[in-house]
């Protein structure tokens, strides 16, 4: 109703002004306009978010809340059959990024399987941020390339990416912190449904929503949050929000996950729960790959590490090999850059 | 009492008390729910998809245009008096209104929502203004002095002459539209719309194609504004310039901010 509240306020005050200034003043003139401008200016001031928000909490102290709403019955959502494990799922090939002069990436490979956990890690500035960019369709390569299930995906928006079943989190939570978990992972699933805005808005989307919403609580409950599903987003914990976000990825049933330092934030128990979720979805084949820097975390979790510095790989193995290389060694222990702080934007 | 009961009782008092207010206030309500309409689109718009625009005052006089043009320009009542009734033109300029705004707001979304930060609102103010000149200076619609003697709405032989005749057609129309919308905000499209607000990246990982659903709230908008003129056009039966310059389409701005911007319907502030 804040629409209708604002054009009642805005009519009424403005025909008062109208009426009330050149009386007061002795003579005629569009006065109204700088009163008006002033009280935009206190308005504006005292309640930035417009006069709606601050009438509902007053009006909620004596109105009940709504009665939850009736819950069609769910229609069945479009499913993907996963890959078979061990087949190739993203594969990034010989990706080269330039800033200019600066050479952020070059010449990476690296692939994710089905059914494994694979781990970038690097220290700060060694171009993960800008690999993770590539490989999710947010940033083109400059030159290589990066394929998804066989597919060539230069070019492609990242929306292409999410169609052709790969999920991802962010580095800087991005959730909508007013909104409820639920719709944030609900979000997730956006895909997943087809009914249009004609559809939803005669109410005709009812079944495909129920099964939507009943998909997104079935991810939130499986990663945990199932207490939380209605809170809003901004008040859970960081940790969780990230958790929230693997949730929210999970919603759209991906092949291929991609987290970006999925542990920061969290606590060891949760860490621990972290790591048996993502356990858990290696088993039922998923291909996931870990940005991370919590090395305890991605040594117990991962099945492959690729380890960058200055922008190209320097080793790729298992956990027990890379621990063992030399210049893997040497990047972490022997330069001067820490490897367990948060990381740089590279 | 809930949320819900009370606005139904709040229209429901408006709705009794309607054949004994007096004609001002019957006026007054009228241009509030007219108001309303762009304000509830620019809602969408501005708090909920994250576009500004200082134009909407353009998409009111398309509509309020078009049917003044179609209900009264010798070219087209006569081109039109064979084929349909005289009682039926304004619903053809209601057609026409949608038709040349849907065009039209497509076109200049498809151009300009790209832009971002204050580059957005500059250039909505621009088309704004020029629209504003160009109902002032074309000819056939009337230049500076407007169109007169537009007819009234008739629905099934009643006539809507009066503001307290037209108001509760007004005013279902707004209740219709706000229900509509908050429909659409409360499903899986709406949610996509809200994306938008948080940065492209995030929606568009999501599988969200945020430039289609730009345009497409700036659509939604622009036709809100369109029906509001319509109404509009038949209320005073006279179209000028004055009401649609860049000062109305401000105010439609501030109606929407000071009402609460990321809020359309009390039904939908309360969360699920």
């Amino acid at each position: 109703m804040g629409a209708v509240l604002g054009a009642t306020l805005i009519t009424l005050v403005k025909e008062q002004l109208q009426d009330i200034l050149p009386k007061l003043l002795g003579t005629s003139g569009n006065f109204e306009v700088i009163v008006f401008g002033l009280l935009m200016l206190f308005v504006l001031q005292r309640f930035a978010e417009g006069l709606w928000p601050t009438l509902a909490r007053v009006s909620s102290r004596f109105l009940k809340p709504e009665p939850a709403p009736r819950v069609a019955a769910p229609a069945p959502l479009a499913t993907r059959s996963l890959p078979a494990r061990g087949r190739l799922l993203l594969e990034a090939d010989r990706v080269t990024k330039r800033f200019g002069g600066l050479v952020a990436n070059d010449a990476v490979a690296m692939n994710l399987k089905a059914g494994e956990v694979h781990a970038l890690i690097g220290p700060n500035g060694a171009g993960k941020s800008t690999f993770f960019n590539m490989i999710s369709g947010v940033d083109d390569p400059s030159e290589g390339e990066v394929r998804l299930l066989g597919e060539p995906m230069t070019g492609k928006p990242s929306r292409e990416f999410a169609a052709r079943g790969l999920g991802r989190t962010f580095q800087h939570v991005r959730l909508l912190g007013n909104r409820s978990v639920l719709d944030n992972v609900a979000l997730g699933a956006h895909q997943r449904g087809h009914r249009g805005w004609i559809a939803s808005m005669l109410r005709l989307d009812r079944a495909e929503e129920a099964a939507l919403l009943a998909e997104a609580r079935r991810q939130i409950e499986r990663c945990g949050l199932g207490a939380f599903a209605d809170s809003p987003a901004a008040s859970l914990a960081l940790g969780q929000q990230r958790v929230v976000e693997i949730a929210r990825a999970l919603a759209g049933q991906p092949a291929a996950l991609l987290l970006d330092e999925p542990a920061a934030g969290l606590r060891h128990l949760e860490k621990q729960a972290l790591a048996e979720l993502l356990s858990q979805l290696r088993a039922e084949g998923l291909g996931i790959l870990v940005v991370e820097h919590d090395m305890e975390f991605v040594m117990n979790l991962a099945d492959r590490i690729t380890v960058l510095e200055f922008g190209a790989v320097i080793a790729e193995g298992t956990p027990a090999e890379v621990q063992a290389n030399p210049r893997v060694l040497d990047a972490y222990l022997g330069g001067s850059e820490e490897p367990v702080v948060a990381e740089a934007v590279a | 009492m809930t949320r819900r009961t009370l606005t139904l009782l709040c229209i429901l008092a408006l709705a009794l008390c309607w054949p004994w207010l007096p004609d001002y206030t019957v006026t007054v309500f009228s241009y509030i729910a007219l108001y309303s309409l762009v304000a509830a689109g620019l809602v969408m718009l501005t708090g909920i998809g994250g576009m500004t625009s200082f134009g909407q005052a353009a998409f009111v006089a398309l509509g309020a245009y078009s049917t003044a043009w179609v209900c009264t320009s010798p070219v087209a009542t006569s081109a039109l008096a064979e084929v349909v009734a005289p009682a039926l033109l304004p619903w053809l300029g209601l057609a026409l209104g949608l038709l040349l705004t849907f065009v039209v707001a497509w076109a200049l979304g498809a151009i300009t929502l790209k832009l971002s930060g204050h580059y957005l609102p500059l250039c909505t103010i621009a088309w704004g203004l020029s629209l504003y000149y160009l109902f002032g200076n074309l000819d056939f619609l009337g230049g500076q002095t407007g169109i007169t003697g537009l007819p009234a709405l008739t629905v099934g032989g009643l006539s809507l002459a009066s503001p307290r005749a037209l108001g509760p057609l007004i005013w279902a129309v707004l209740l219709l539209a706000l229900w509509a919308l908050h429909n659409l905000l409360d499903s899986r499209e709406g949610r996509a719309v809200r994306a938008l607000k948080s940065g492209r990246v995030m929606a568009e990982s999501m599988g969200v194609d945020t430039a289609r659903y730009r345009t497409k709230v700036f659509v939604l908008a622009a036709l809100l504004a369109a029906l509001s003129g319509w109404l509009y056009a038949h209320l005073q039966r006279f179209v000028n310039p004055t009401p649609f310059n860049i000062n109305i389409g401000i105010e439609y701005l501030f109606m929407a901010v000071v009402g609460g911007s990321g809020h359309l319907w009390a039904l939908c502030w309360a969360p699920r």
